[in-house]
C-alpha cells in the first residue's frame, strides 16, 4: 500500500431479507482525510457507518481499519480502542451530569489517571462546554447536547471517528460551532467520516466525498477532482447599462455556452467553458465595448448543483 | 472520602460507577434510609404489642429481606434494561472494550442498589430479633449465604428475561411494562414462596424445627441422598443448584449481551441444561420413602414430566432458534458450499447442526428429546417392576414425537416474514397442544372412547395411554413420525429454497449496479 488507508472495505454488502442496503461497496479513505458521505435518505448511509463502526454485521464482504480486520464476533478491544461512532440520534443519559457522563465513558475505554481527568478537561474545552461540566444532561440544548455526544466519541482519542448526519436538526449557531470542532480534530490528524444532507457543510469541511445511491458508492473521489470534473466555471457580471448591449456583446465570444439573466437584477451568469486567460480576454473585450460593469467574478458550481446533475443523470 | 470509594469502583467496573453515580443522589438515600428507619420502628412496636415476643418480627423479617431484594430488584433491573435498550444507549457501551461480564455485573450490582441499601439497614434489626428469638447466629450466616446466591440467580433471571422481552416483543412500551409486571408477580408468588419453603423445610429445618412446626421433610431424599436429614448436604445441594442455574443463565446472558442475532443459547449447553434439569427433577422420585407400583403411578409421573418438559422445551426452542436473517445467512452459506465434496460436505453438515450456533435448531432439539427419553427410560427400566414398560416406553416416545412436531412447526415459524412470529406460533402450538383435549371434553363429558388417537398426538396423550389399544398406539405413532417427516421436509425445502434466492439477490444485485465496477478476484 503506498498510501496509509484508515477504512478500506472489500465488497461490502447488507442485506436486509430481500434489500440490499449497501452493494458490494469498495471504499478506501485515506489517513487524515475527512470524508463526506452524501446521499438521499434510503441510500445505505447509515448502514454503511454501522457497519464500519461494528454495530452492524455485513452480510459479505470485508472491512479493514488501518490495515486490521474488522470482525463483529471476536470483539476486538483493540480495534474498538481506535473507533469513535457518533449515531444520527445521538442517546445520552439524562441522570448524569456532563462531567460524570465523559467520566464513565472514559473509564468504559480503560483511560486512567491522571491522563483520563486532562483527557476530559481538554475534550470539554473542546467542545465549549466546560462551564457546564457541573450540569445535569437533561438540562442541555440541543446543540450542547450534540456536542456532548461528539466529546463522548472522541474522549478515548480515536483514530477514525464517524459521524452519522451529526449537524441534522442544529440551529445555524450550533451548526457553526460544530463545524469549528470538526476543523480542530481534522487538524489533530483523525481520519473523519462525516454523512450529511446539508452539502454547503461538507463543501467547507471535507478533502473527500463519496455519494452513495440505491446502495451503491458511486462517486468518490477527492473535492478538488470532484469540482475539476463536474463543476463548471461561471462568471458573475453585473452593468449599470442596458442588458440588451452586454449580451450582444457575450454572444461574439466562442468560450461563453450560456447565459441567463438573473431577474429583477442587473446581474448576468455566464456559463463559461475557457480558462483564466480566455476570461481576461473576455473581461478586456466587454470594457472595451464601453459596457459599464460593475461586477465581474469567476464562481464555480457548488456541490449542491453537482450533487443534483448528478442524481439527474442517474434517473434518466 | 466518598470520591476515593467511588473512584477505587470506577476503576474495578465503570459500569456499577455509573449506576452508583445516578442513583445515589442525596434525596434517593435520605429516602430510603428514612423509609428503613419508619419500618423498624413499626416492627418495634409489633414487638411491644405482642408482649416482647420477638419471634413474628424474626419470621416477618426472614420473609420480608428476600421478598425486597428480588421483586423489587427484578422490576428495577428490567425497566432499566427496558430503557437503554429503547433509547439505543445499550450500543455504545456494546462498541467498548469492556467485556459483556463486566457490564452486566455492574448493572446488577448498580441498579437496584437503594434496595440493596434498604435491605442493609434491615440487617441490625434482623440480628437481634434472631438472638431474641435465641437462634443461633450461624442462621444468620447460612440465611445471607442463600440469600445472595438467590438473588444471583434471581436478578440475573431478570436481567435475561428483559433481553427475551425485546426480542420476542419487538420493544413495545406497552407490552414491556406488562412484562415488567408480570415477572413482578412470578417472582413474589412464585419463586418467593418456593425459595422461602424449601429452605425452611430443609436447609434452615436445624435453626428453625424449634420456632415453628417444620417437620415432614426430615425424610427428603435425592437420589437417595438425605437432603432433609442432613443441614450440610442440603446446604451443598442447594447452592450447587443454584450455582449451576446462574452459571447457565449468564452463559445465555454473555451471548444476549454480544450477539443478540444468533442463537441465544449454545447446542452444546442446552444438552447439560436438558441433562441437569431432568436428573434435578427425577433425583426427588428416587427416595427410599417413594415407589411407585401401578401402571397408574407411572402413567402419572411421567405426565408431570411431560408437562414440565413442555415448558422447558418451549424456553429452549426460543433460546436455541436463532433469528430469521441469521438462518438465511446460514442457508446461503450452505448454498455456497454445494460444490465441495459430498461426503466431507455432509459430515460437516451434521456436526453444524449439533454443535453450531447458526444452524437451525431441529437436530438439536430432537437430541435434547433423545436424552430425555434415554434418562427416563433408563429409570423405569430400573424402577418399574410390574408396570407395562412397553406401553410406557411407547409413551415417552410418542412425547417426544409430539414436541418435535411442535419444535419443527416453531422452526417453520421462523421462516415466515412476519415480526410476530413467536406469537403466531404460541397461537399455532397452544391451539395444536390443547384444541384435542378440548374436543375431547366436548364430545365425550370425560368418556373418551372414539376420540383417543387425536388425543395421542398432543402432550396429554398420558391420559388415554392406559387404555388405548396397542394397534391405535402404533398407528398415531407412524402417523406423528409421517407428519414430523413432511414438516421436517417443508422446512428444508423451504430453507434451501431461500438460501438459494437470498444468493442469487446478492448476485443479481451486484450485476445490475448501476456503475458496474470490476469485480475483486478474491
Amino acid at each position: 500500500m503506498a498510501q496509509e488507508l484508515a477504512v478500506r472495505t472489500r465488497g461490502l454488502t447488507k442485506q436486509f431479507d430481500r434489500h440490499l442496503a449497501v452493494h458490494d461497496l469498495d471504499l478506501e479513505i485515506a489517513a487524515g482525510e475527512v470524508y463526506g458521505l452524501i446521499g438521499p435518505n434510503g441510500a445505505g448511509k447509515t448502514t454503511l457507518i454501522r457497519m464500519l463502526a461494528a454495530a452492524e454485521e455485513p452480510t459479505t464482504g470485508e472491512i479493514f481499519i488501518n490495515g486490521d480486520r474488522l470482525l463483529r464476533d471476536h470483539s476486538n478491544p483493540n480495534l474498538k480502542q481506535r473507533l469513535g461512532y457518533l449515531p444520527d440520534d445521538f442517546p445520552l443519559y439524562d441522570d448524569l451530569t456532563v462531567w460524570d457522563y465523559l467520566d464513565y465513558f472514559a473509564r468504559l475505554y480503560r483511560l486512567q489517571e491522571p491522563r483520563r481527568t486532562r483527557r476530559l478537561r481538554d475534550v470539554l474545552e473542546l467542545v465549549q462546554l466546560s462551564h457546564k461540566r457541573n450540569s445535569a444532561i437533561a438540562t442541555l440544548s440541543r446543540g450542547m447536547k450534540q456536542r456532548l455526544s461528539l466529546a463522548r466519541t472522541i474522549i478515548h482519542e480515536p483514530i477514525l471517528l464517524l459521524l452519522d448526519e451529526p449537524v441534522s436538526g442544529l440551529d445555524p449557531i450550533a451548526r457553526m460551532q460544530f463545524r469549528e470542532i470538526i476543523k480542530v480534530l481534522r487538524e489533530a490528524g483523525m481520519t473523519i467520516l462525516i454523512s450529511s444532507h446539508v452539502l454547503s457543510d461538507l463543501a467547507e469541511l471535507c478533502t473527500s466525498v463519496g455519494i452513495m445511491e440505491l446502495g451503491y458508492l458511486v462517486e468518490s473521489a477527492s473535492l478538488q477532482e470532484l469540482y475539476r470534473r463536474l463543476s463548471r466555471q461561471q462568471i458573475v457580471l453585473a452593468t449599470l447599462g442596458s442588458l440588451e448591449a452586454l449580451q450582444a456583446e457575450l454572444k461574439n465570444h466562442s468560450s461563453v455556452e450560456g447565459y441567463e439573466v438573473m431577474p429583477g437584477t442587473q446581474q448576468v451568469r455566464v456559463q463559461f467553458s475557457g480558462g483564466t486567460e480566455e476570461s481576461a480576454v473576455l473581461l478586456r473585450s466587454l470594457v472595451a465595448a464601453g459596457i459599464p460593469l460593475t461586477e465581474f467574478h469567476c464562481t464555480q458550481e457548488d456541490l449542491e448543483t453537482i450533487f443534483l446533475k448528478l442524481g439527474h443523470k442517474q434517473a434518466s | 472520602m466518598k470520591a476515593r470509594w467511588l473512584d477505587w469502583v470506577g476503576d474495578w467496573n465503570p459500569q456499577l460507577f455509573r449506576e452508583l453515580k445516578g442513583r445515589l443522589t442525596r434525596q434517593s438515600t435520605l429516602l430510603v434510609t428514612l423509609a428503613a428507619l419508619l419500618l423498624q420502628f413499626l416492627l418495634g412496636s409489633l414487638v411491644f404489642e405482642r408482649g416482647s415476643d420477638p419471634v413474628p418480627v424474626f419470621h416477618i423479617l426472614n420473609w420480608l429481606l428476600p421478598m425486597m431484594l428480588f421483586v423489587l430488584g427484578s422490576v428495577l433491573l428490567m425497566t432499566d434494561l427496558e430503557q437503554e435498550e429503547r433509547r439505543g444507549t445499550l450500543n455504545f457501551i456494546r462498541l467498548s472494550p469492556q467485556t459483556s461480564q463486566s457490564i452486566l455485573l455492574g448493572k446488577l450490582l448498580g441498579v437496584p442498589i437503594l434496595v440493596y441499601l434498604g435491605a442493609a439497614l434491615l440487617v441490625p434489626m434482623h440480628i437481634w430479633a434472631t438472638l431474641a428469638a435465641h437462634v443461633s447466629l450461624s442462621f444468620l450466616v447460612s440465611f445471607y449465604g442463600l440469600l445472595g446466591v438467590a438473588c444471583a440467580f434471581i436478578l440475573s433471571l431478570a436481567l435475561l428475561s428483559a433481553f427475551l422481552g425485546q426480542f420476542s416483543t419487538g420493544q413495545t412500551n406497552s407490552l414491556g411494562n406488562a412484562a415488567v409486571l408480570m415477572t413482578a408477580f412470578l417472582v413474589g408468588l412464585g419463586f418467593l414462596p418456593i425459595y422461602m419453603n424449601w429452605n425452611h423445610f430443609t436447609v434452615w429445618n436445624v435453626w428453625l424445627s424449634g420456632l415453628s412446626d417444620t417437620g415432614g421433610a426430615n425424610d427428603l431424599q435425592w437420589f437417595f441422598l438425605p437432603i432433609g436429614g442432613n443441614s450440610a448436604i442440603a446446604h451443598s445441594f442447594t447452592l450447587l443448584n443454584a450455582g449451576l442455574g446462574v452459571y447457565w443463565i449468564w452463559h445465555i446472558l454473555n451471548r444476549c449481551f454480544r450477539s443478540p442475532a444468533g442463537a441465544l443459547l449454545s447446542k452444546r449447553y442446552s444438552y447439560l441444561m436438558t441433562a441437569h434439569i431432568e436428573l434435578l427433577l427425577l433425583g426427588f422420585l428416587v427416595q427410599t420413602s417413594v415407589s411407585f407400583t401401578t401402571a397408574s403411578d407411572w402413567f402419572g409421573v411421567l405426565f408431570g414430566f411431560s408437562l414440565v418438559n413442555l415448558i422447558w422445551f418451549g424456553v429452549l426452542m426460543l433460546l436455541l432458534s436463532p433469528q430469521r436473517q441469521t438462518l438465511l445467512d446460514w442457508a446461503r452459506y450452505r448454498h455456497s458450499m454445494r460444490d465441495t465434496d459430498s461426503g466431507a460436505r455432509r459430515r460437516s453438515l451434521l456436526s453444524d447442526l449439533i454443535w453450531g450456533d447458526k444452524s437451525p435448531a431441529l437436530v438439536a432439539m430432537w437430541l435434547n428429546f433423545g436424552l430425555v427419553v434415554a434418562i427416563l427410560a433408563t429409570w423405569m427400566f430400573v424402577a418399574s417392576g410390574e408396570a407395562p414398560k412397553f406401553r410406557l416406553l411407547m409413551g415417552l416416545l410418542l412425547s417426544a414425537t409430539v414436541l418435535a412436531i411442535y419444535a419443527a412447526i416453531a422452526q417453520l415459524a421462523t421462516l415466515a416474514k412476519s415480526r410476530q412470529y413467536s406469537l403466531q406460533v404460541a397461537v399455532a402450538i397452544g391451539g395444536l397442544a390443547f384444541l384435542p383435549p378440548l374436543l375431547l371434553v366436548l364430545a365425550g363429558q370425560g368418556e373418551v372412547t372414539h376420540a383417543k388417537e387425536l388425543v395421542l398426538f398432543s402432550p396429554l396423550l398420558w391420559l388415554v395411554l392406559e387404555e388405548a389399544a396397542p394397534a391405535a398406539i402404533a398407528l398415531s405413532w407412524l402417523g406423528q413420525l409421517g407428519l414430523l417427516g413432511l414438516l421436517t421436509v417443508r422446512f428444508t425445502r423451504n430453507l434451501a429454497q431461500l438460501g438459494t434466492s437470498e444468493t442469487k439477490a446478492l448476485l443479481t444485485g451486484r450485476d445490475t449496479a448501476l456503475q458496474p465496477k470490476p469485480h475483486h478476484a478474491d
